[in-house]
């Protein structure tokens, strides 16, 4: 079996001990639901000696704030599934198996560390290797440079946060603050988040979508279940009559970081045909998958088009 | 290691305070303190959902959960729950190798509980996390509706005619495995068991120029190291290619090669231990595909078992012409040829491989393994080993899927037994799931040249191949797989005229081997989709083709086999009915079709893989006083029902209740000798060996119950749980007393034995033998496909699979193995590769990445029956485990180029291919 050991576990009872635990311990590491990093520690990707664990630290709960809704960090994802929020229940309920979604959170979703076939394998395999950037070596194995890790940010729920404009709210030793999830992600999979080392992740807001708005979120993976996505793609759409008010389309699990596309110039004009198929050739252009994570790049990023346009067409049919 | 902690667990309604390190998860406490070893372990990071228990009622993988943060948390297991799931399971069949059910019930259990009536959707995305490799999982998800919907099955009973054949008995240990009181390998320990690891290589080519142990056996905790020096016999399980040994002795021929071995307090002790061995390699040049290896500038092997210096990389090499080829194709109206390339793919049974050794104060060695030859590796032990076969004793626990991958001596087994020789204490090895991928022994890469010719009115005139065969770094069964990928093609389509040429390679990968269809399933597919072909361009409809070209039973092939009974055109019959090929064929949208494949398989083999004078399989029958009967037999029951066939062939022998008959098999000190579970030789072999077995003793009952009654012996009547009188059934004597009055008679303990001896068979030529087989399956499927166009996304939507088993003596355990063998070709036509990177690594040795197909996208498989009554078979029974799985992959290529009009030469199937193929740019 992949033993481990080296560690002790300190159990949280709030998001304020839970950030003090960590900084008074050496090498910690916060644990949730633990599908994420217990797989990491029995490769020897991360070796921590203290976890922090938050699962019962984080708040679990869905407030209505008016103009926002405020999700627990602490939500496992098969509760997230059954909340019926648009985008998101349905990004979580892709998640892996519903072992997974069992004891997978929101938050460690949000946290997901990015995967790469180069560095998601045991030491021995990785020792035959010669390692890579982000672990025991010096290059990237995917592009052969230095400049940065490209493992693949794989979360199901990200590209769905991006088009609903999620902020995160954060507790660290300094205080709390709220970021625009967007402002966070970074195309680098050894920092795909720009915070603070100890910073957690206490909820996830979500403002309050204009009636009438519609999204979508698919999934590419190679089997119905337990995989982890080779493509996401979220769609928001508000029209009024053909006319487009509101449009956000993120693309997710093709790098290291999942991005909006830029679509603003679409606000404003008829969503009619050639529109749609404007948009789906912009995913084409935008999405250049790396070669990180399974599945044929070009075939990716042409099944992106195909997503991006199915979903429009079906959002706008919706109507 | 970090300082234990106490844990406060409670677990099925009991409080439990166990002393526990604080990193262990709660798979380790409950299966390694607990003792609760129902909960199984088939991949430890969360990809196989083996380990899966209830956590609050949640389905929770208990090992991505950590021990100390289960605390304060109701913790269920397979040992805590009631019978009510279990039951409907093994009514509806769907156990066979037992070790995913486990973690399936507890999933299905959580389901129930949250959702009372779920649809069956629900319950395929409610197991999607729970991988069974064996059942194809249609009737796991029949099992959990039934319970849903208070549906209880009962039984078939026996055929008419029939005391036992033909009914759906239960297997013996079906209810003890779902409840997970069966033990597998792993769940054995003894007192004062060491752990033992392997440390194996980081080259894919490379001489090994020192090691240096000093450091590992310094460590605390260590108590033996062994190197390739310490067991330097070559060894295979054919004899003629010893062509490895249990470590490397003097270079390392693939990555994962096994190099030392230790045995330490723990597992974790062992895996410091083996990080403080230092290796001296001097890497080589590494031969990683075929076209490298058959160029040769570099040597796999330098020197063969003999010693003789080698000059190339091809291991093997068959070459064989039957019939005018040239003048076939000459009179041929249209020939197909092309190039077909059939991706390697693994077994990735749901238990890894384990081994456990001890030997004894007075010299004698146990090895319990879960292999599928405990006769091969008992021979292999003793000369390994260097010690009396006479001291060794294997024993096969129960065995969680095999499928051929457990087939032949593994390092594990040689390796646990060195070292508890040298420890003087038992060793356990158990492989992590990248070792059972480095083991492999599975499908091999194949690329193949073929050329097939048809006169106008669809005849069949000449077929010629050419095949170049990826073997990995050793032989295994590599020289078989070689014949076989010419010898097994000349049926049931009738070749007239056939040439092949055959040639395996050696590389530096691990080695292949036999997996489930062995050495057919590639060129099979090359074959099927040729005829498929060629139907199209003689505008013919393909099941037309393969009906006018039906070799007919009690026939020679062109090769010379003789196969009694052909059920081709039953088969056809039967797929074509329950398709609605005829009315929908042709007529489906863009995107939909309809495909047909066929494909016939031995029933065990008439050459042995150790030619003796001796038979290839014993059975033993002892009789006790309460009227039960042990039947034994070293046949191993690896999930696909043999125990079950050896308990149905003497009830239906004897009238006895099958509950009154145990089977003790696979043990080598206890039964007679079985060669083992491969080659679909079991139910043939073994089932003779039963009959023959019974019979003696039924005569013997007849006579004492005769004499006691004072009546001639054919007037006793054979019945059901009581033996009659012909002319008054109600005299009528219980079975168990007949069997006392027999033992009284004989005035000895009443024993009976029979045996199955291998008759001579085969073609006249030499290799003649090699392919001939008693008898011969065949099989035909129609798969019906969807393809998205614009993505390439393809779809399984139904399949119907017909096998002509001769006769199903227990019509749900074969249906299962049918179900079984379609739900493993579809993983191998639609997902499964066992490839490598430009190191030789291998891509995928995760279950994650590997990616066996889920409950929520396998298609239906719709397995229908049809029975031949072979003369060579116990009661016209023949195989059933590994033909069924051929047809599948040409039956999905054929419907794709049905649905799309795309012609997919390799294997898998992936979308990105597909869709590249259909824009034109593939
Ligand atoms: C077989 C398998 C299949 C999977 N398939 C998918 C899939 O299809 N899609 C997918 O998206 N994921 C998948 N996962 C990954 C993972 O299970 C999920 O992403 C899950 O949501 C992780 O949540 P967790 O609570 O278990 O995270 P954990 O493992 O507890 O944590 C993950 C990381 O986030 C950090 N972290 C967790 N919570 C916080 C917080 N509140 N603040 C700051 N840092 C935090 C942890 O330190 C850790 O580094 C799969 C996992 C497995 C084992
Ligand atoms: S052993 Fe836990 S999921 Fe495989
Ligand atoms: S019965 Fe499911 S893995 Fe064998």
């Amino acid at each position: 079996m992949l033993r481990m050991q080296g560690f002790t576990v300190q159990v949280a009872r709030s998001p304020e001990e839970a950030v003090a635990l960590y900084a008074a311990a050496p090498d910690a590491a916060f644990i949730a639901g633990g599908t994420d990093l217990l797989p990491e520690i029995k490769l020897g990707l991360s070796q921590p000696r203290t976890l922090v664990a938050i699962g019962t630290a984080l708040p679990a709960t869905v407030q209505d704030e008016g103009a926002d809704l405020v999700l627990g960090a602490g939500l496992r994802l098969e509760q997230v599934a059954a909340l019926g929020l648009p985008a998101l229940s349905a990004a979580a309920a892709h998640v892996g198996s519903p072992q997974v979604r069992a004891a997978g959170t929101l938050g460690g979703n949000v946290m997901l560390s990015p995967r790469c076939m180069y560095y998601n394998q045991t030491p021995a395999w990785r020792a035959s290797l010669g390692g890579c950037m982000r672990a025991e070596g010096p290059l990237c194995r995917v592009t052969g440079s230095a400049a940065r890790c490209v493992a693949t940010q794989c979360s199901d729920t990200l590209p769905a946060l991006l088009v609903l404009g999620a902020r995160l709210r954060l507790c660290s030793p300094a205080g709390t603050r709220e970021v625009p999830l967007a402002d966070l992600l970074r195309y680098d999979g050894m920092r795909p988040m720009d915070l603070a080392p100890g910073e957690l992740l206490t909820h996830v807001i979500l403002p309050r979508p204009a009636p009438g708005t519609r999204c979508r979120v698919d999934k590419l993976a190679a089997r119905g279940s337990i995989d982890f996505p080779m493509l996401v793609t979220a769609v928001l759409l508000r029209l009024r009559g053909a006319v487009v008010e509101e449009l956000r389309i993120a693309v997710g699990a093709v790098s290291p970081q999942p991005r909006l596309l830029p679509v603003d110039a679409w606000v404003g004009r008829p969503l009619h045909e050639a529109a749609v198929g404007e948009l789906a050739d912009l995913a084409w252009q935008k999405v250049r998958p790396v070669a990180s994570v399974e599945g044929d790049v070009a075939w990716r990023r042409e099944v992106a088009r195909v997503t991006v346009r199915r979903a429009l067409e079906s959002l706008r049919a919706e109507a | 290691m970090a300082e234990p902690v106490v844990l406060h667990l409670r677990v099925n309604g009991q409080e439990h305070a166990v002393l526990a390190p604080a990193a262990w998860t709660l798979l380790e406490v409950l299966r390694y303190q607990l003792d609760l070893t129902g909960t199984k372990q088939g991949c430890d990071k969360g990809d196989c959902g083996a380990c899966t228990v209830l956590v609050d009622g949640r389905p929770t993988l208990s090992c991505l959960t950590l021990a100390v943060l289960a605390q304060g948390q109701e913790v269920r297991t397979v040992e805590g729950l009631d019978r009510r799931l279990a039951r409907a399971f093994e009514a509806a069949g769907a156990v066979q190798c037992g070790f995913c059910q486990p973690g399936m019930l507890m999933s299905a259990q959580a389901l129930l509980e949250r959702e009372p009536q779920p649809a069956e959707a629900q319950v395929r995305q409610a197991l999607g996390g729970n991988l069974c490799r064996c059942t194809g999982y249609g009737r796991i998800v029949q099992a959990v509706l039934d319970v849903a919907q208070g549906v209880e099955r009962l039984p078939s009973p026996p055929a008419p005619g029939h005391l036992a054949v033909g009914a759906d008995l239960p297997r013996p240990d079906s209810l003890g495995k779902l409840l997970g009181e069966v033990p597998f390998t792993d769940d054995l320990s003894l007192p004062g068991m060491l752990h033992g690891r392997i440390l194996r290589s980081p080259h894919a080519h490379a001489r090994i120029r020192g090691i240096d142990l000093s450091a590992a056996h310094a460590l605390p905790g260590v108590h033996a190291l062994v190197t390739g020096a310490d067991l330097p016999t070559p060894y295979c399980v054919i004899p003629w290619t010893p062509d490895e040994t249990a470590l490397c002795t003097d270079k390392v021929r693939y990555v994962g090669d096994g190099v030392v071995a230790v045995a330490a307090r723990d597992e974790e002790t062992a895996d410091a231990a083996l990080r403080l061995v230092k290796v001296d390699y001097e890497p080589l040049p590494a031969v990683l595909d075929l076209d490298t290896a058959e160029a040769a500038p570099a040597l796999v092997h330098e020197v063969d078992w003999k010693g003789r210096a080698r000059r190339d990389n091809c291991c093997k090499e068959v070459a064989m012409a039957f019939g005018e080829v040239d003048a076939g194709f000459a009179a041929a109206d249209a020939v197909v040829e092309d190039t077909w390339f059939y991706e390697g793919n693994t077994h990735a049974p749901i238990e890894p491989h384990c081994a456990l050794a001890r030997w004894d104060a007075a010299g004698n060695l146990t090895v319990w393994s879960a292999t599928q030859v405990p006769h091969y590796l008992h021979k292999t032990l003793a000369e390994v080993l260097a010690v009396d076969p006479a001291r060794v004793r294997v024993v096969r626990p129960a065995v969680g899927g095999a499928f051929g991958g457990k087939s032949e001596p593994f390092d594990l087994e040689l390796c646990a037994a060195a070292l508890a020789r040298q420890a003087g204490r038992p060793v356990k090895i158990l492989y992590t799931r990248e070792e059972v991928f480095l083991a492999h022994r599975g499908r091999h890469p194949m690329e193949l040249r073929l050329r097939l010719g048809a006169t106008a009115d669809g005849r069949l005139t000449a077929c010629e191949s050419d095949i170049r065969v990826d073997g990995g770094a050793y032989h295994s069964f590599g020289m078989v797989t070689t014949w076989y990928s010419g010898q097994l093609l000349t049926g049931p389509v009738h070749l007239p005229a056939y040439r092949y040429r055959s040639r395996r390679f050696y590389t530096n990968k691990p080695c292949c081997g036999p997996k489930r269809g062995h050495g057919t399933v590639q060129p099979r597919f090359a074959l099927e989709c040729a005829i498929d072909e060629l139907a199209v361009r003689l505008g013919l409809d393909p099941i037309e083709l393969r009906r006018r070209n039906a070799l007919p039973s009690g026939s020679h092939t062109i090769n010379e086999l003789y196969v009694p009974t052909v059920g081709l055109l039953p088969c056809l019959d039967a797929v074509e009915a329950a398709s609605g090929w005829k009315e929908r064929r042709g007529k489906l949208p863009f995107g939909r079709g309809l495909g047909v494949a066929v494909s016939m398989y031995i029933s065990g083999t008439a050459y042995p893989i150790h030619p003796t004078d001796m038979p290839q399989s014993g059975v033993q029958l002892l009789a006790d006083r309460s009227g039960r009967i042990t039947v034994s037999c070293g046949a191993a029951e690896i999930g696909q029902g043999s125990d079950a066939m050896l308990i149905t062939v003497v009830s239906e022998e004897l009238g006895i209740d099958p509950e009154a008959v145990r089977v003790v098999t696979g043990d080598t000190d206890l039964t007679p000798v079985d060669l083992g579970s491969y080659s679909s030789r079991v139910t043939l072999m073994c089932g003779l060996a039963a009959q023959e077995a019974a019979r003696d003793l039924r005569g013997r009952m007849v006579a004492a119950l005769a004499r006691r009654w004072g009546v001639a012996e054919d007037q006793v009547v054979v019945g059901r749980g009581a033996w009659f009188l012909r002319t008054d059934p109600g005299r009528s004597a219980p079975v168990a007393e007949v069997l006392r009055l027999a033992e009284g008679a004989e005035g000895r303990p009443l024993v009976a034995v029979g045996a199955y001896r291998t008759r001579k068979l085969g073609g006249s030529y030499p290799g003649g033998t090699i392919g001939a087989s008693p008898a011969y399956s065949t099989t035909a499927h129609v798969a019906e496909v969807e393809v998205d166009p614009q993505t390439g996304h393809l779809r399984v939507v139904q399949v119907w699979a017909a096998h002509d088993c001769g006769r199903a003596l227990n019509p749900k355990l074969v249906a299962g193995q049918v179900e079984g063998s379609v739900a493993m070709g579809y993983g191998e036509a639609l997902i499964e590769a066992q490839t490598y990177d430009e190191g030789g690594r291998l891509r995928a040795p995760s279950l994650l990445e590997y990616g066996l197909p889920t409950a929520v996208e396998s298609p239906p498989v719709q397995a229908i029956l049809v029975e031949t009554l072979d003369p060579q078979g116990p009661y016209g029974a023949k195989e059933a485990g590994e033909g069924p799985l051929h047809p599948i992959i040409p039956a999905i290529g054929n419907a794709i180029f049905d649905a799309v009009g795309v012609r997919l030469r390799r294997t898998p199937f992936r979308p990105a291919d597909l869709l590249a193929a259909l824009q034109g740019t593939g």
